[in-house]
């Protein structure tokens, strides 16, 4: 409260630095806003050229590759009274030189100016910066030029540059200039549906390498979108070598240097296993009669249910792990320190555990490409005689036996001493993630009622999530949670009767009642009675202008029963037909069936994939919109 | 050289002193203020056990302290210290996580200011061990706004267990620059409850020289009790045993819970005599008189005399010989409203400025009382409290209270902008008893009258079309027309002053803006303008396809068409009339042969009660009284007939609100109209479960289907 105070204090201060005099706008510039206007309706400014240059270069007295970053951005306003926020990112390895926002007499032009960390709720701290500079255009046609100077102290962590930019581009050039004796490889990455051209000059000493692209829209601000890895434009740098004195020094050429300078770091870590081990024997003091797998379960699990997970990105210690026994001492750590802290009990309890790298799904890349941004987690492996068990203590409520969706499909990089494995973790079937319901519902013809009891069983994803927010919601409030999402928060009609323990092997099951009003209602001498009241993915089309991907987050399986008792009187009128997709998106089978005085509701639907790219939007419209019309459709009964 | 060389060694060695002195000052402070927070805080902060009524608590507040200390130093400005002291027994993984990381600013100047910070944190053990945090390993977040550093500590608490007990503590010290005759401290109102339980809690105000207080302990909060500490008056509150709450629908906490509300002020020479609420310095001041409200409020009003007599300039000809005293106070107010508000906005729209009234209410309700004094026109100033702030018995500060002006004891007008007709006023003060006065004289207390549901209403008609029947593709002509209270939320959006300003130039004179004889001056204002223009109206349309998808349960694939049809700014004329077009998703279902016809989602979204609303513990305030009524006019499909229509006669009627639904079918149109309303704006607790009824119905009715089926 107390800095929100002092903040809202210099808004003031900010505001008033904005009053700026108007410009004289060149009728050049007033007539190709015009024409800008007419072509780009929702843009209210654009970047008429904004250009991207890395210099590389050797240090004196260092052998780390730095790089002179130089960017140049013209702006030109479509309509009056807009405005822009330039961004400039910046962290403990990349340092901002200068930077000036001109108008078209190149005089400076008065912007409001804030710097400070990027707050992000899911990481506690982090050396990711941002200076964002704020301007006004006052006119149609105004034209705002900004320069930057950046250096990045250590190449290694410039992985890779976007070709978009939050702005429409008329052009965009990315240039790397290197000099000869230094070895960068660029990956072009997502450019097939794109008009990227590339140009390579030989000059002199040094390699030009440019990339020109016209007319490209901005980064997306559509939600639920993957990482723009995924499917926006944009090159991978690597840094491989660099040659000194006629001397070939390697700086991440291929996966084996990528796993040195990882276990480098690791080197400075200084576990004290004496402070580790009393807790390793008390969590196994009455273990002596378990198997191994068990014994690994006994201590995963403490290390899951007893260290909190708080994220840390801070330059180096991005990638170091904690000491294992101040994570221990702590009770919080990140991924590394955690999974180190792990391995320490394992390997004090006389298991073979190590250290292993992986990138979550958010990354598209694996370890054939030698670089940081390659990887963006730690876990733990341990080695079996025939396979090795990854366990990722970060995941809460993870059963030891897979790992959770955002790791599955990924590639790990176990540490083997001075070599290293390569692993690929399996895809789980989706039934792990079932969710799977039973409702017997009979009707209360008198006041239009279906009264049901019901039992929700939950796995994977689903139940690990239901216990993280039961955990948030506090003991008190679980009841209440969780009539909550019994049917989408439909609680007033639903009453729990029974929530089972959690436990890692078993599903979670959510017992109940309900009594559903508003589902039959009865015309002349018929009732219409709509027996499903989740209809799961109804109305989920994907909207005719989305561009980007949609991500899920998790495969969804779920499969619904429902019984409803006829009463006596009644008969069947009309049984609605059962429908059938399959595809690679979606798996879904619902259908009725009548069998003696019991109507039955089976519902089976799999969502494959986790991300649906933005080719198969038309295959999943289509297959919702049949969906739709089957959920639109109603069960008919009548008097006998 | 070697001059230059001395002199620099001087400097540094002089900043090193003082960079010393200052950093040795800070240490010796900051060890003064743990050995205050947790060695001299008293036996509340060294309980260890909680109720056991409060066991299966998230967590218990053990004790929680405020302290607030105001002074003027002898030399320099003034000071403010605010400490806040915790101690918490956590009982779960929620308050695990809720205070498993602490943050507080880093010091800082600000604008003059000096901003200081001292924290402390440390966990208390079941077995009574003792850890303190270190705030060394604190990180920085920082955030530097232009030149002014704004930056936050952050740590990581190690340690912490469920069943530990934590207790820290966040002082903040301001220096704040020398003033000169007068400068308020921040008010503030404070509820005694939270979202955990609390055992102890205290509140203690120290006020040193030419310092005044003001604090009002409401609800069922203790009163302040005068202390002596060090020699010091400290007035403090002592409370315990306060149940944890959560805030719910048309709740009003301030009037609801314990509450207390303050503050402070510095005020030396005459200022001392002005009409601000000072009681005596050093010494807490509980009460406002009548006297006191009204000395205030006329002070205010007279110092926006000049206001006065321009207003009085411009309408002195054209009203002279007038005798109708309502129809010249109406006149006056409009003539107002065009010179401070509107006259000047096409110029504030080419420079780009806000067209939000850039006048106070004082400013303009002192205009008018000066210039209906002038032509004999017979009005008082009412001056109260908004409702949901407290009530003018309990009012201690000077910003509680706003003011309206009633006229001809029959039209009251206040809280006033460019929409504002003549008898409008804030909602805020309806059924609260204000101070009625005419200068120093005829004072009283008058109940604030309080509108009707019919005042209030918003008026929908649909017209439902089905373009395709089998693609659930249809069309809703909407023709809304809004009055009273509710058509604020409205009317600032979409109504804009070109909707407006020709009807304005035929009554009043605008400031001329773009002269067509200059050409280049006048293309850049009509290239400004159409500019404005484009931006609104799409501004408009994204704010009315809004509005659509938040009022409809329903896809909405397009909002267009939309015209005003009466802006709402006149009294002749009060009603705020829009019609648009949507074109919608989701109203259609084939079910066997036959369709559903979502008929009930076409009434707006209707307040849907959660479980947890069903039981309530705290009484019900509303905005106002007021009414919805609908008229949904279906065309039937040729070769349909319609069953089901029974269903849509609906009563549920109680005292404090109700909702009726009728239909019939008239030339092969279904015609629905529906009425929901609420009687007033108040609902003792006892009757919510009455209430309840209407607002069911009303949410049912959404879900209600018509079959149509082929004939």
């Amino acid at each position: 409260m107390k800095i929100f105070k002092i903040a809202i204090v210099a808004l003031f201060v900010i505001f008033s630095s904005l009053l700026t005099r108007a410009q004289k706008i060149s009728p050049g510039n007033l007539k190709l806003a015009q024409d800008y206007k007419k072509q780009l309706d929702d843009e209210k400014r654009l970047a008429v050229e904004s250009a991207i240059q890395y210099s590389f270069y050797s240090p004196k007295n260092s052998k780390k590759i730095a790089v002179e970053v130089k960017e140049q951005e013209s702006y030109l306003s479509l309509s009056s009274n807009s405005d822009y926020v330039k961004r400039n990112y910046y962290n403990d390895y990349e340092t901002i030189l200068s930077y000036k926002i001109l108008n078209e007499k190149k005089r400076p032009l008065a912007h409001d100016k804030v710097c400070g960390h990027i707050e992000d709720e899911s990481i506690f701290y982090s050396d990711a910066k941002v200076c964002a500079y704020y301007f006004k255009f006052k006119n149609i046609g105004q034209v705002v030029k900004y320069t930057g100077e950046k250096k990045v102290l250590d190449a290694r962590y410039l992985t890779k540059t976007f070709l978009q930019t939050p702005l429409f581009n008329k052009k965009r050039i990315i240039e790397f200039k290197i000099p000869k004796h230094i070895e960068i490889e660029l990956l072009e990455m997502n450019f097939d549906d794109y008009d990227i051209e590339k140009k390579e000059d030989k000059n002199g000493d040094y390699t030009i390498i440019t990339y020109t692209a016209n007319d490209l829209k901005g980064f997306t601000d559509e939600s639920s979108t993957p990482s723009f890895s995924h499917f926006a434009p944009h090159i991978l740098i690597l840094t491989k070598a660099q040659t000194i004195n006629g001397k070939k020094e390697n700086i991440l050429s291929n996966t084996q240097e990528l796993y040195n300078w990882y276990q480098n770091l690791k080197s400075g870590v200084a576990n004290d296993p004496q402070k580790i081990e009393p807790i390793v024997q008390e969590i196994l003091q009455n273990a002596r009669d378990l198997t191994d797998k068990e014994k690994i379960e006994l201590l995963f699990y403490w290390v899951q249910d007893n260290i909190k997970y708080i994220a840390f990105e801070d330059g180096i210690a991005g990638f170091k792990p904690e000491d294992a026994h101040t994570v221990l001492y702590n009770r919080y750590g990140d991924c590394k320190g955690m999974s180190n802290l792990l391995k320490e009990m394992l390997d004090i309890a006389g298991f073979d555990a190590r250290l292993t790298w992986v990138g979550t799904r958010r990354i598209p890349y694996d370890y054939s490409i030698p670089s940081l941004a390659v990887d963006n987690h730690m876990v733990c492996s341990i080695m079996l005689t025939d396979t090795a068990l990854v366990l990722d203590a970060t995941e809460p409520f993870q059963h030891i036996d897979y790992v959770g969706e955002r790791l599955q499909g990924r590639p790990v990089l176990i540490e083997d001493g001075s070599s290293y494995l390569i692993k690929k973790l399996a895809v789980e079937n989706i039934a792990i993630n079932l969710v799977e319901e039973q409702i017997d519902f009979e009707i209360d013809i008198e006041n239009d009622l279906l009264i049901g009891k019901g039992i929700k069983k939950l796995n994977g994803e689903s139940k690990k999530k239901l216990k993280i927010f039961s955990d948030a919601v506090g003991r008190e409030k679980e009841k209440e949670f969780i009539e909550y999402v019994i049917n989408n928060g439909d609680s007033k009609n639903y009453e729990l009767i029974k929530v089972s323990d959690y436990d890692r092997k078993k599903s979670a099951e959510i017992e109940y009642t309900c009594r559903l009003d508003n589902k039959i209602q009865q015309f002349s001498d018929k009732w219409y009675v709509d027996l499903d009241a989740s209809k799961q993915l109804y109305e989920t089309e994907v909207e005719e202008d989305r561009i980007a991907p949609i991500d899920f987050d998790d495969r969804m399986y779920i499969t619904e029963q429902i019984n409803l008792t006829l009463p006596q009187n009644l008969q069947i009128d009309y049984l609605p037909s059962s429908i059938n997709i399959k595809n690679n998106l979606l798996d879904a089978q619902i259908e009725y069936q009548l069998v003696g005085n019991t109507i039955k509701y089976n519902k089976s639907i799999k969502v494959l994939k986790s991300i649906l790219n933005s080719n198969e939007f038309e295959s999943w419209n289509t297959a919702i919109k049949k969906l739709n019309k089957f959920y639109g459709d109603q069960l008919i009964l009548k008097n006998k | 050289m070697i001059s230059l060389n001395k002199n620099l060694l001087i400097l540094l060695v002089l900043t090193y002193c003082y960079t010393n002195l200052f950093a040795q000052n800070n240490d010796k402070k900051a060890l003064e203020l743990k050995n205050y927070f947790w060695k001299e805080s008293g036996n509340d902060f060294k309980v260890t056990e909680v109720p056991e009524k409060w066991m299966e608590k998230p967590a218990v507040i053990i004790a929680r302290s405020f302290e607030k200390h105001y002074k003027k130093r002898r030399i320099g400005g003034l000071e403010y210290f605010d400490y806040e002291h915790y101690r918490i027994k956590i009982q779960s993984k929620k308050s695990l996580e809720d205070y498993a990381e602490f943050s507080f600013p880093e010091s800082t100047t600000f604008v003059g200011y000096g901003i200081k910070f001292y924290a402390g944190y440390k966990i208390i053990k079941p077995d009574g061990r003792e850890i303190e945090v270190s705030l060394d390993d604190a990180v920085v977040s920082e955030m530097k706004v232009n030149r002014y550093e704004l930056n936050m500590l952050k740590l990581a608490i190690p340690n912490l267990e469920i069943g530990d007990i934590v207790d820290f503590y966040i002082a903040e010290e301001q220096h704040i620059p020398p003033v000169d005759n007068y400068y308020s401290f921040d008010p503030s109102i404070n509820v005694l409850m939270a979202t955990y339980p609390i055992m102890k809690q205290k509140i203690s105000f120290n006020v040193e020289r030419k310092c005044y207080l003001n604090v009002k302990s409401l609800n069922g909060a203790p009163a302040f009790v005068l202390q002596k500490k060090d020699d010091n008056d400290v007035y403090v509150l002592e409370d315990e045993n306060r149940e944890n709450y959560e805030d719910s629908k048309w709740m009003h906490p301030y009037l609801q819970l314990p509450t207390v509300k303050f503050k402070a002020v510095f005020a030396k020479g005459a200022i001392t005599y002005s009409p601000l609420f000072l009681g005596k310095q050093g010494q807490l001041k509980n009460e406002v008189t009548e006297k006191e409200v009204v000395d205030f409020v006329n002070a205010y009003l007279n110092d926006y005399s000049a206001s006065g007599i321009y207003l009085y300039k411009q309408v002195k000809k054209s009203l002279k010989g007038r005798t109708d005293k309502a129809e010249m106070a109406r006149e006056i107010f409009y003539v107002m409203r065009n010179h401070f508000m509107i006259r000047h906005l096409e110029s504030d729209i080419q420079a780009d400025k806000s067209q939000h009234p850039s006048y106070s209410n004082y400013k303009m309700l002192s205009a008018l009382s000066y210039t209906y004094s002038q032509f004999g026109i017979d009005h008082k100033i009412l001056a109260g409290v908004p409702r949901n702030i407290s009530t003018i018995k309990d009012i201690i500060l000077e910003n509680e209270i706003i003011i309206a002006i009633k006229i001809l004891d029959e039209f009251i007008i206040g809280d006033l902008d460019n929409y504002t007709t003549f008898g409008e006023y804030p909602y805020m003060l309806e059924g609260t008893d204000v101070y009625s006065f005419k200068g120093k004289s005829l004072v009283k207390v008058e109940s604030f009258p309080i509108s009707s549901a019919k005042d209030n209403n918003y008026t929908k008609e649909l017209n439902f079309t089905i373009n395709d029947l089998d693609n659930d593709d249809s069309t809703v002509e909407i023709k809304n027309t809004i009055s009273g209270h509710q058509k604020e939320d409205y009317i600032f959006q979409l109504v804009d002053f070109y909707d407006y300003k020709n009807e304005e130039a035929t009554k009043h004179k605008m400031e001329p803006y773009g002269n067509p004889s200059k050409k280049n001056t006048h293309a850049k204002y009509l290239q400004k303008k159409e500019e404005y223009l484009e931006e609104m109206n799409e501004n408009r349309l994204n704010f009315l396809e809004e509005l659509t998808k938040a009022d409809y349960d329903l896809e909405i694939k397009e909002v267009k068409d939309f015209a005003i049809i009466s802006n709402g700014r006149h009294h002749t004329q009060p009603t705020f009339e829009f019609n648009y077009k949507a074109l919608i998703e989701g109203a259609v279902k084939k079910a066997g042969n036959n369709y559903l016809i979502s008929i009930g989602k076409l009434l707006d979204k209707q307040l849907q009660l959660e479980k947890k609303d069903l039981v309530r513990d705290y009484d019900i305030y509303l905005s106002y009284p007021r009414s919805y009524n609908y008229k949904i006019v279906f065309n039937i499909p040729l070769g349909y007939d319609i069953e089901g229509i029974e269903n849509l006669n609906v009563t549920a009627i109680t005292d404090f609100g109700g909702f009726t639904s009728t239909a019939k079918i008239t030339n092969n149109q279904l015609i629905v109209k529906a009425q929901k309303y609420y009687t007033t704006n108040f609902v003792e607790q006892q009757n919510w479960e009455t209430m309840q009824s209407f607002i069911k119905a009303a949410e049912d009715f959404n879900t209600k289907n018509v079959l149509l089926k082929a004939n």
